[in-house]
């Protein structure tokens, strides 16, 4: 169970450090509580597992706790700097109970951080989903201060920012387009996850690149003890995991991937479809490997794509993701992280009618080295540092039309290259037994580099010069100073106050084609036109655990001030145009609102309900004259209320409803006709509401096996249960009945949905 | 396993079935109706018609709430000018006017003590070349179906800027197709425009417009395609500028028209 290394080192202080793993698996476990009993003192596992706690020469008795995991209790001597290696067992229930936010039970009232959401993979999945295909993005939509962008999607908007705000890291790798299918689906397979965190706010400062969120998503390693076997089973889509050692207790390795097979179904009982493929792939894959005692290697990929295609014609989009982390422990105080990642997303289309061919490709492409630093130097402070640069290659489109007499048409919207880079210091300090602090800075820079021809325009969008830059030439440099902080104080063991403030630039936009998403958006960065998206936000929170931390109590309230967002001029072409940042407008936004969250944490019936008031607005120049207006994602109200109750032993049900307001849109107010046309009338942009949204989910697992070696459950869920008729858009058309009439068209994606997976392992 | 495939089917088809469009009655907001003008000026063949209109709530029974008792008054050369008389209520019409190719034409039209105004330059004129009708192969449909593709060829008019509209109607049926044509990058060269059409039948005519437009005109158009048939195709939608002040929405435009027709032959 524990591996013991002494140093004789004579000194009043000495320093435990090690890593927390599962003792079945020998995964590391992300964020577990390291708590000396009695005190305040204690620490969690960072991101790969590791600890350091230093204390007062003497006896010590230590708590090791994971949600869970059994936690273990343990008294030591401490004489010297001592390593520890934990392992942690399962909790011996079968079926999990839903528990998010914090991987220890309840809020970790003296942490400075706030404004997170942390989800173990594992124990989210009793959440009720659609088609029965578990997605961590949707359920943490679920939570307070983070919404879906629409019906089923697993797009998302965090506290009012705008989606491509949000930087989503597999890890540690960008994905830049995480959805399938348009959104119904996230490419995260559950299966090959451990751990989620979102943070909304008070956001460390060894992240940067996007102005409202972060979410860090880790794979899982891979079982170090012994080989096995998961999958499941489900009505459009089955997964399979093989995951073992090929050295055991040093080096693991994890493969994962799914499929989904609704045109093979749908062929099955139509030929309309026949000819035609539509379907989405993912694969996960990890190894790692012990090098010695203070060295470990990981490298880890994610490849997938959604293919949509017949005979004559293709259109596929995707991802690929590829990270080799190393880590190394200096000593008992010192741990580094190197890493180098590529990522891309790129999407293709190809129609041939007769001897005439239409290609069109896009991508963005993205090659990082990052190292990080961790520094135990006290038992009360702890400095984070590091150094990450990244290169991008932004293709933004280019379309090529071969035609069988010869005379091709191309259009080339120019490649873009940038280097963005990143330097942080961060603090991590107690000061006496009740105020704890975070503080830290970031020094982003972002340099357009070489070859590109820089246009500028007129008010009429004309060209009016064009300055030409050579290969690797830096031809325009942002900088931007991001100061990060965030402070708790503890009233006592059950109840604290927390704060934060921080800075975040974001040096790219997501371009949208349409008024929805779609594949065919485009990544641009920051030019000297396009300035960079700056985004300030305060945080005050109140934090509150009953005793045993049955339930725990969280109020939170933000303010956003957002500089340099983008929007489209009327009437702006964005697809293939050359010139397209001459189509575009620049403001401010700002959000604000209260974030009220209820968690009941043990027991049979677990969940929680979280309610969001918000405000999220904008203002451009060129727009309702620079008055501020609602963005999209303004919610006013936003509630969720998500249970789970156990039944029996191998039987439990759940449930979650959840409720907001409708999204703001501009609807026509009027209508008139030209050139015998009928046209609509449009005043205030974002004036109108669409209807109030609501749903009810339910779910039901049973447990059909659970024995050491084999274990299988099937889960039934129904989506939508009451068959609201939520809209997913709305148009407006004539009548057909009555010409001259014109009439509101609701497009209602889904009725009730009744799904069923079957789930195993071996 | 053959039966729960087919229950799998049963059920993922019964998803995708769930899906479903249904007329809603919205509380839309209503707004001050905004005056419309729309001023047509036809070189070709005379007649300056301008429909002078409010805009109507959503749910009226039209969209054309027609405005009478304007005043409508067209300028021309040096002070020249002639008022326009209301031939049905909301629409002006003058006949045999002469259209000179690049002079300028003015516009006022007053409703309700406001005047709006508006100018556009008569362009030159261009003529139907060709029309071509030849059938079309397409794979995929069922060989039964015949396709003819329809192409319509100009020269543009050479060293200036020309937008030209070319509308289509199949046995003077209404509304018909229009295409928004300009000469970047084809100064001087052949225009063409092809249609590929499917149930057309011989003896069926077809009807060809083509009119040289008023730069003004052409972007007004593109705007009005571009908000699309329900207004949610733009990234934000919005309304179409004109070139009319105080605004008015709507547009006044001086063009040349040159028509065609052709019968569907063997």
């Amino acid at each position: 169970m524990m591996a013991f290394a002494f140093q004789a080192i004579s000194q009043e202080q000495y320093t435990i450090s090690g890593h927390i793993t599962d003792a079945d698996t020998g995964e590391e476990l992300i964020f577990a509580a390291i708590q000396e009993k009695g005190t305040s003192k204690g620490t969690t596992t960072n991101n790969y597992g590791f600890f350091s706690l230093t204390l007062e020469e003497g006896s010590h008795t230590l708590l090791f706790s994971y949600v869970g995991y059994q936690p273990m209790q343990m008294t030591l001597e401490l004489t010297s700097n001592t390593k520890l290696n934990i392992e942690l067992r399962p909790s011996v229930e079968t079926l999990q109970e839903v528990v998010i936010t914090g991987e220890e039970i309840g809020i970790d009232i003296r942490s400075t951080e706030m404004s997170t959401i942390s989800m173990n993979v594992k124990d989210a999945k009793l959440i009720p989903v659609l088609l029965g295909e578990q997605d961590i993005l949707k359920s943490i939509q679920l939570m307070p201060g983070v919404s879906s962008s629409s019906e089923g999607s697993s797009g998302f908007f965090v506290r009012g920012g705008e989606a491509d705000q949000n930087h989503i890291l597999l890890d540690e790798a960008p994905v830049y387009n995480a959805s399938h299918l348009l959104g119904f689906f996230s490419v995260f397979n559950s299966d090959a996850l451990k751990d989620v965190k979102l943070y909304k706010g008070g956001i460390p400062a060894r992240y940067g690149g996007r102005a409202s969120s972060v979410m860090d998503i880790r794979m899982k390693d891979g079982n170090l003890k012994e080989w096995g076997v998961t999958g499941g089973i489900g009505l459009i889509s089955s997964r399979l995991t093989l995951e073992g050692p090929f050295q055991k207790d040093r080096g693991s390795v994890i493969i994962s991937g799914r499929r989904t097979y609704a045109d093979i179904v749908a062929k099955a009982v139509t030929d309309r479809i026949d000819g035609i493929s539509l379907y989405f792939y993912d694969l996960n894959m990890k190894a790692n490997y012990k090098i010695s005692e203070n060295d470990r290697l990981f490298l880890s990929g994610y490849m997938g794509s959604d293919v949509f295609g017949s005979e004559n014609f293709g259109f596929d989009w995707g991802n690929i993701t590829g990270t080799l982390r190393w880590n190394h422990i200096y000593n008992e105080k010192l741990f580094s992280n190197t890493t180098l990642i590529y990522s891309d997303y790129n999407y293709g289309f190809d129609v041939e009618f007769g001897d005439n061919n239409i290609h069109l490709s896009s991508g963005i492409y993205d090659y990082n080295l990052k190292q990080d630093y961790t520094w135990y130097l006290k038992p009360e402070f702890t400095l984070r540092f590091g150094v990450d640069g990244i290169y991008h290659q932004f293709k933004p489109g280019k379309f090529s039309l071969e035609v069988e007499d010869g005379d091709d048409i191309t259009i080339d919207v120019p490649e873009q290259r940038a280097l963005e880079t990143g330097l942080y210091v961060a603090s991590e300090q107690k000061i006496g037994e009740n105020l704890s602090l975070n503080y830290g800075l970031r020094l982003s820079t972002f340099h357009n580099i070489g070859p590109y021809d820089y246009k500028t325009y007129d008010e009429n969008d004309e060209v009016t010069s064009v300055t030409s830059y050579e290969k690797n030439e830096i031809y325009n440099t942002y900088y931007n100073l991001e100061p990060r902080l965030s402070a708790s104080y503890a009233l006592n063991d059950l109840t604290s106050f927390k704060a934060s403030y921080n800075r975040m630039a974001q040096y790219m936009s997501l371009l949208q084609n349409a008024n929805s998403s779609s594949p065919t958006d485009m990544w641009t960065p920051a030019t000297p036109l396009i300035k960079p998206t700056i985004a300030d936000q305060v945080s005050l929170g109140w934090f509150r655990n009953t005793k045993e931390k049955q339930f725990s109590f969280s109020i939170e309230g933000y303010y956003k001030f957002m500089q340099n967002l983008i929007d489209y001029q009327d009437g702006a072409d964005i697809l293939l145009n050359p010139d397209f940042e001459s189509q575009l407008v620049f403001g401010d936004g700002r959000a604000y609102g209260a974030e009220f969250l209820v968690e009941k944490n043990t027991g049979k019936l677990t969940g929680w309900i979280g309610y969001t008031l918000s405000k999220s607005e904008k203002t451009f120049e060129d727009i309702m004259d620079g008055n501020w207006f609602p963005a999209r994602q303004d919610r006013t109200h936003d509630l969720s209320i998500v249970a789970s109750y156990k039944l029996l032993r191998n039987l439990s049900v759940s449930g979650s409803w959840v409720y907001y307001t409708g999204d703001a849109v501009t609807f026509p107010s009027g209508k008139y006709t030209i050139d015998g046309a009928v046209v609509y009338l449009f005043t205030d942009r974002n004036g109108d509401r669409m209807p109030d949204y609501h749903r009810l989910d339910l779910g039901l697992t049973w447990v059909l096996k659970d024995a050491e070696k084999w274990h299988s459950d099937i889960t039934f869920s129904a989506y939508n249960v009451y068959n609201r008729k939520n809209a997913y858009t709305i148009t407006f058309q004539e009548s057909e009945v009555n010409p001259g009439q014109t009439e509101a068209v609701r497009l209602a994606l889904f009725g009730i949905v009744p799904s069923v997976t079957w789930n195993f392992k071996f | 396993m053959k039966k729960t495939i087919y229950l799998l089917s049963i059920i993922l088809v019964s998803m995708i079935l769930s899906s479903c469009e249904e007329v809603i009655i919205l509380d839309l907001k209503t707004t001050d109706p905004r005056v419309v003008i729309e001023a047509d000026l036809d070189g070709t063949t005379g007649p300056l018609e301008v429909s002078c209109s409010k805009t109507n709530d959503f749910y009226a029974d039209s969209a054309f709430l027609p405005v009478s008792d304007a005043e409508v008054v067209l300028l021309y050369g040096k002070d020249d000018s002639q008022t326009v008389s209301e031939t049905e209520p909301g629409i002006y019409i003058m006949e045999g006017f002469t259209v000179v190719p690049g002079s300028l034409y003015r516009i006022e039209v007053t409703i309700d003590d406001i005047t709006y105004e508006a100018q556009a330059i008569a362009p030159n004129p261009a003529q139907i070349l060709e029309v071509i009708i030849e059938p079309v192969e397409i794979q995929g449909p069922p060989p039964e179906i015949r396709f003819l593709g329809i192409g319509t060829a100009w020269l543009d008019i050479p060293d200036e800027e020309n937008f030209y509209c070319l509308r289509m109607t199949v046995n003077n049926k209404l509304p018909g197709s229009k295409y928004l044509v300009n000469d970047t990058d084809q100064d001087g060269g052949l225009l063409l425009v092809t249609e590929i059409r499917d149930g057309l039948e011989n003896g069926d005519s077809l009807q060809f417009q083509l009119s040289a437009i008023n730069k003004e005109v052409y972007e007004y158009f593109q705007q009005v395609d571009d908000m699309g048939a329900n207004g949610f195709s733009a990234a934000a939608p919005y309304n179409p500028i004109g070139n009319f002040s105080n605004d008015a929405l709507g547009f006044f435009g001086v063009c040349f028209s040159n028509k065609k027709e052709v019968v569907i032959e063997e």
